[in-house]
């Protein structure tokens, strides 16, 4: 009688054990995904253009858990970011900031893009202006048209 | 004595170089063929003797000569086979060597396959390549030779750096200077064209395949190394914008403006100095690429030898060559100025300069992101860092209008588009990408260049998709065959336009890869004892055991973690925290799971004392469309190669 009893025991308890329901779930905390969002935006000062989440570098290790420390204080992310900078300057944060000379860094693609666009399109209105219009034949029939396009695919 | 044996053939190439130079000029001053014939054997000469040279090094490798410095440096007792081979390229002075073997490999493959039919080109053709080996050679020779012996010999080697011990890091390299030395070929031709004078169409013809090979090397190099800073580095991602990369990522930019631009001169004679422009340029870009990596002028991730000899003189080198191929475009700029003929503004040939200038910026972008920090730092003394977070912000709008245009380009016609035709192609793409982003915004997704990309890449992807179609059903009615043989056709028949569409259709592929697996990726890190799980989507982790392992050259801590979906069990996942013997530098090995085309992705990064494990999870949705997208491109690039010759070619 005890045995069958031990044995649907035994058998409950490793159901149990192995079941991955009873086990414990940790979870990011709030804290963690601040440390996480905040430490992506600063570059680890040893590495090279790594941020100091990304880096497995013992400094990054030691300024995650100087972030981590002050959020636990009570500081705002912004209070962290102006301790960082002042300690350590733009260099700390991963994009320069858009003040001063920096703005050359931030406005410059969009002035060539904007600039060269705008040279091109009046070159370009201009090479068709001094282009000789040429002799255009009536528009051929719908079927044509598509025998038509079909050679033009062949030799394009 | 091997590595002697090495290092005299690398000499005598350097010597011959010299010699390949001379009998290139004797051979334009004399008009005796001989002369070139004996440049061509200097080339095939220079050829043999750096494999010489490169076997040597493998051979030092291979037997683990402790007494050649560089192997000394670069491999270990305990390093694998595998990688004794590869660390030939693990360092500084034997990736020169390995990029200026490729280089002669090119070279004489070049004078060979093309002394027939570019007799009066060839002379110039050795010319500029043996110049370029001997710049190569010089700095081997005399600054950075891997065949230096070490004094007293040591018992054991430094090791290869962990980091490259990896298979992707054995083919990166080679991959990425086959595409950098690729482009030396069109380089070459174009400047044969401009010293000879023959400004014609003839020598873009003749580099057509190289410059689609190399582009295709240059491509498969970079996506290489994004897949090893995937998995390897640990973080989750596969691009950090890091100088490095961005030194690859110049050359390719451009080079593909060249790409596409060469077509305008090959059917409508158009914008010969452009091209030149282009295609200096792009191999300038290699060259510099090369330099940036090389010298340590940045330091990154990737950069780990720095020596401001080498440097210097990589940069007058590099200086001198982009200085003489400049010099000789605008000399002959009077004598190339073409009649440019464009009917209207909405023509293929308008959308190829509106590419061409969107490449231009992209490269332009990444070229002042890597350099500003160095000029400020020369300048002002401030220092900043140029990250992902600047490229992210400023390449997205650039990117969206290359994609939006790829759409565009290849259906409008040469020289003039009428509105029938436009709404004829476009009205039905121009409302697949609407419907798509009304779908996506349904089902709650708000970010806006998520829905842009999305837009784009619809509208694109529509356009090829029915161009295709048509032309198929053409070529079934007109066979009265099945549509998939008129698919067939319509691809046999056309194969240089429809293997680059695929190329475009893997473009579409990777940028939806790059856009789900940046934008929707979930990260989370959890401290997590034996027994515990963790959430992330849909998963759950739970850690069952930590326990220790031992490779050839490296001990490891590694985590199994089971890995569940509901109840069901996944698969069983183990990351690793390495330590590597010789250097002790330990390395974190993700472990990885692909499900519904995106992976789960784990690491650990750390395990304290008492057993308590930092396990990293990340959720990467249609990742391997990224990869995917990159075999794609691949496909259709070969597929172009590999046409068959047409008569006017």
């Amino acid at each position: 009688m005890f045995i069958p009893i031990r044995l649907a025991f035994l058998f409950l308890f490793v159901l149990a054990t192995s079941w991955p329901v009873f086990a414990e779930v940790q979870d990011e905390t709030l804290l963690d995904v601040q440390v996480r969002e905040i430490a992506k935006t600063l570059r680890c000062t040893v590495c090279q253009t790594e941020n100091i989440w990304e880096s497995g570098a013992p400094l990054a290790q030691q300024m995650r858990g100087v972030v981590r420390d002050r959020l636990k204080l009570g500081h705002s992310p912004e209070d962290i970011k102006e301790y960082f900078l002042s300690r350590y300057g733009d260099y700390i944060m991963m994009q320069p900031p858009a003040h001063g000379v920096n703005w050359l860094l931030w406005a410059g693609p969009f002035i060539l893009l904007l600039g060269g666009g705008l040279l091109l399109y009046k070159e370009v209105i201009g090479w068709v202006r001094r282009t000789p219009t040429p002799s255009t034949a009536p528009p051929p029939p719908l079927d044509e048209q598509a025998r038509q396009r079909l050679e033009r695919e062949l030799e394009s | 004595m091997i590595i002697e044996i090495g290092h005299f053939s690398t000499i005598i190439a350097l010597v011959l170089s010299v010699f390949g130079m001379a009998s290139a000029a004797l051979a334009l001053k004399t008009r005796n063929p001989d002369w070139a014939r004996s440049g061509r054997m200097a080339v095939t000469l220079i050829f043999a003797l750096l494999g010489i040279g490169m076997l040597s090094l493998v051979y030092s490798f291979i037997v683990r000569d402790f007494s050649v410095l560089y192997v000394a440096n670069n491999s270990n007792s305990k390093l694998p086979f595998f990688y004794t081979v590869s660390a030939v390229w693990g360092g500084h002075e034997g990736s020169l060597l390995l990029w200026v073997f490729i280089l002669s490999v090119f070279s004489t493959l070049a004078v060979w396959l093309h002394w027939r039919t570019q007799p009066t080109i060839m002379p110039y053709l050795i010319g500029v390549e043996c110049a370029i080996i001997f710049g190569f050679l010089c700095l081997i020779v005399f600054l950075s030779s891997p065949f230096e012996r070490l004094l007293p010999v040591p018992l054991e080697g430094k090791d290869l750096n962990p980091l490259l011990q990896d298979p992707a890091m054995v083919m990166h390299p080679p991959m990425l200077y086959m595409g950098y030395v690729g482009f030396s070929i069109p380089f070459s031709f174009a400047m044969a064209a401009l010293f000879s004078g023959r400004l014609g169409e003839e020598w873009i013809k003749v580099t057509q395949r190289w410059t689609t090979f190399a582009w295709m090397c240059l491509t498969t190099g970079i996506l290489l190394g994004g897949y090893w800073a995937y998995y390897e580095l640990g973080w989750g991602g596969y691009w950090g914008w890091d100088p490095v990369e961005n030194a690859s990522f110049m050359p390719w930019l451009v080079g593909t403006a060249y790409l596409h631009s060469v077509l305008v001169q090959e059917k409508r004679k158009m914008f010969k100095v452009w091209n030149l422009f282009l295609i200096i340029v792009t191999f300038s870009l290699s060259l510099i690429g090369t330099f940036l990596v090389r010298s340590g002028v940045l330091t990154s991730v990737h950069s780990f030898a720095t020596d401001p000899e080498r440097g210097l003189y990589i940069l007058i080198f590099v200086g001198t060559i982009i200085g003489i191929a400049f010099a000789a475009l605008i000399l002959r700029s009077a004598k190339l100025k073409s009649q440019v003929e464009l009917d209207s503004l909405i023509s293929r040939e308008s959308i190829f300069l509106f590419n061409n200038l969107f490449f231009l910026v992209a490269a332009a972008t990444v070229f002042l992101g890597t350099l500003y920090p160095l000029i400020l730092e020369t300048l002002s003394g401030a220092k900043v860092t140029v990250g992902p977070p600047y490229y992210n912000a400023v390449f997205m709008p650039i990117a969206l209008g290359l994609l939006f245009l790829m759409g565009i380009g290849p259906y409008i016609p040469w020289r003039k588009a009428s509105v029938a035709n436009l709404k004829k192609s476009f009205s039905l793409p121009l409302l697949a990408g609407a419907i798509m982003v009304i779908v996506l915004a349904v089902t709650g997704i708000r970010n806006l260049y998520a829905l842009a990309g999305t837009y784009v890449v619809a509208f694109s992807g529509m356009a090829i998709v029915m161009d295709f179609g048509k032309i198929s059903q053409l070529y079934a009615q007109r066979n009265s065959s099945n549509i998939f043989k008129g698919c067939l056709a319509a691809f046999t028949a056309n194969q240089r336009r429809y293997a680059a569409m695929l190329t475009h259709i893997g473009v579409l592929v990777l940028v939806i890869g790059i856009i789900a697996s940046t934008i929707y990726q979930t990260e989370k890190v959890v401290s997590m004892k034996i027994g515990d799980e963790m959430a992330i989507g849909d998963y759950r982790m739970k850690l069952t055991n930590i326990h220790d392992v031992e490779g050839g050259n490296w001990k490891a801590e590694e985590g199994v973690f089971q890995v569940f979906e509901d109840e069901t069990l996944l698969t069983e996942l183990r990351p690793q925290k390495r330590i590597y013997n010789a250097t002790q530098t330990p390395t974190t090995e993700s472990a990885i799971y692909s499900i519904n085309m995106g992976h789960i992705f784990l690491t650990m990064p750390e395990v304290s004392p008492e057993g308590v494990a930092v396990a990293r999870g990340v959720l990467n949705p249609l990742i391997l469309w990224v990869w995917g997208g990159g075999i794609i491109m691949g496909l259709g690039v070969i597929l172009n190669i590999l046409r068959p010759r047409k008569r006017e070619e």
